[in-house]
């Protein structure tokens, strides 16, 4: 190269990606729509293909594990067992730990041992602790060399709901990395990576008539930084709501009162780390209403949080409005 | 009185029957000869194509030469140096920049971006 009297500029362009294609392989599951969205290179969209069917098939038996309406589930049998300990298996293990985690974040508003105050509320058989308040819903989880056991008041009943689709969708993601964008999407509850200088847009559908697109958000990953990931979850109370006695109610129980919620809240979404933690402080923001959810998510370590009331105003908490598109 | 000069004997005619009870001779077969009706045919079209080509040579209009190219008369020039400046490289992908070289970053390609849409989930598990 010959120099001149002026320095030679270079101009240095990184290598342009390929073209990019995404890959959607969706199931029924869950009560709902479970899907996997993967952007990657033309070349590599076969075995992307692949990975998220095998995936979406591991998905499917883990949940098998998780429902409550098989009788034949890890769940269903913790929850027909009379005795006060009962050894579980490693997956349902792994979920109670993150409803206890839940449980822990947010102060006791999530909570996992509630199913038949929600049971109840849906005018459903439900045994009698359901009454029986706070105290008798204390439980453990016992550690040891080779096993884990549930340590409760005999007749306790577990109902992992959202807790166990924000950990399927985390622990679903950990099986595909590498991606320019992936999105477990489980029946709402995503868990997102995205490459460096990718991103995602996630549109929050409206309560009110299901747009998809009430508010946009936009996830980013810094061009300088490693693949970062989001939890993005929704929680609310218009799309399973229902009528006794000309009552309507919900199925969001507040475990300080074993009823359905009294909110002023219609729904909430959050962002944060992992779909765990997202879905966990949208739960708990809607049971708790706008004002104390404000002080809670405030203090939480969640990304941010759009929370919607029942008469129509929209609430950006601070640090979300980085994300809004 | 006219004298008769004595004349030469004839030579003996060849090949023609001799009259009277002359002894027959063998006469040879007649040559086979081509059939000359493709060779007319050939030579009446060529000159069918011969005629067009000299019609349409008459009534196309004429068309000028090109110009002669001027003659160039070669000089012989002491040789030059040409100074070739380097202002701008792109490097290619792996290609590290000149040691002092100013590098100037690429502009941002376009985001790829998927859409999603997050909502209250179903009833289950």
């Amino acid at each position: 190269m010959t120099a001149a009297t002026a320095a030679p500029r270079s101009v240095a362009r990184p290598e342009w990606p390929a073209a990019l294609r995404q890959v959607s392989v969706e199931r029924p599951m869950l009560g709902g729509r479970v899907g996997i969205h993967i952007t990657t290179t033309a070349e590599a969209s076969p075995q992307a293909r692949a990975m998220a069917t095998r995936t979406l098939d591991r998905i499917e038996a883990w949940a098998a594990l998780l429902t409550r309406f098989d009788p034949e589930s890890d769940l269903s049998r913790l929850n027909a067992d009379p005795a006060a300990s009962v050894r579980v298996r490693p997956t349902l293990a792994a979920v109670l730990d993150a409803g206890r985690a839940a449980e822990s974040a947010t102060g006791g508003i999530v909570n996992i041992a509630l199913l038949d105050a929600r049971l109840a509320a849906e005018g459903l058989p439900a045994r009698g602790a359901a009454a029986a308040g706070v105290a008798a819903r204390r439980w453990s989880l016992a550690r040891g060399a080779r096993s884990t056991s549930v340590e409760r008041p005999a007749g306790l009943r577990f109902d992992l709901d959202g807790v166990a689709k924000g950990w399927l969708a985390d622990r679903a993601l950990e099986r595909i990395r590498g991606q320019q964008v992936t999105v477990v999407d489980a029946d709402g509850d995503l868990a997102i990576e995205v490459a460096p200088g990718a991103s995602c847009i996630v549109g929050v559908e409206d309560p009110w008539n299901g747009h998809p697109d009430a508010i946009v958000l936009r996830l980013d990953a810094e061009r300088d930084a490693g693949p970062t990931r989001y939890g993005v979850a929704t929680s609310g109370i218009s799309n399973h709501a229902w009528r006794i006695d000309d009552v309507v109610t919900h199925h969001l129980i507040d475990p300080r009162t074993d009823d359905p919620a009294v909110t002023d809240l219609i729904q909430a979404t959050v962002i944060a780390r992992t779909a765990r933690r997202a879905e966990a402080f949208a739960k708990a923001a809607v049971i708790l209403g706008s004002e104390a959810a404000q002080d809670v998510l405030a203090s939480s370590d969640i990304l941010g949080a759009v929370l919607m009331t029942r008469d129509g105003a929209q609430v950006v908490t601070s640090g979300t409005t980085r994300f809004l598109a | 009185m006219a004298t008769q000069l004595p004349t030469r004997p004839l030579p003996p005619r060849q090949n023609v029957a001799a009259p009277g009870n002359a002894a027959p001779v063998a006469l040879r077969a007649p040559k086979a000869r081509p059939d000359p009706t493709a060779l007319r045919i050939g030579v009446g079209f060529t000159g069918v194509a011969a005629a067009s080509a000299l019609v349409t040579a008459f009534l196309t209009p004429g068309t000028a030469l090109p110009a002669q190219p001027p003659l160039v008369q070669t000089v012989a020039v002491p040789p030059q140096r040409v100074p070739h400046v380097t202002r701008y490289v792109q490097l290619k992908p792996g290609q590290t920049a000149p040691p002092q070289a100013a590098v100037q970053p690429a502009a941002v390609p376009t985001p790829r971006i998927v859409t999603i849409t997050t909502r209250q989930s179903g009833t289950r598990p």
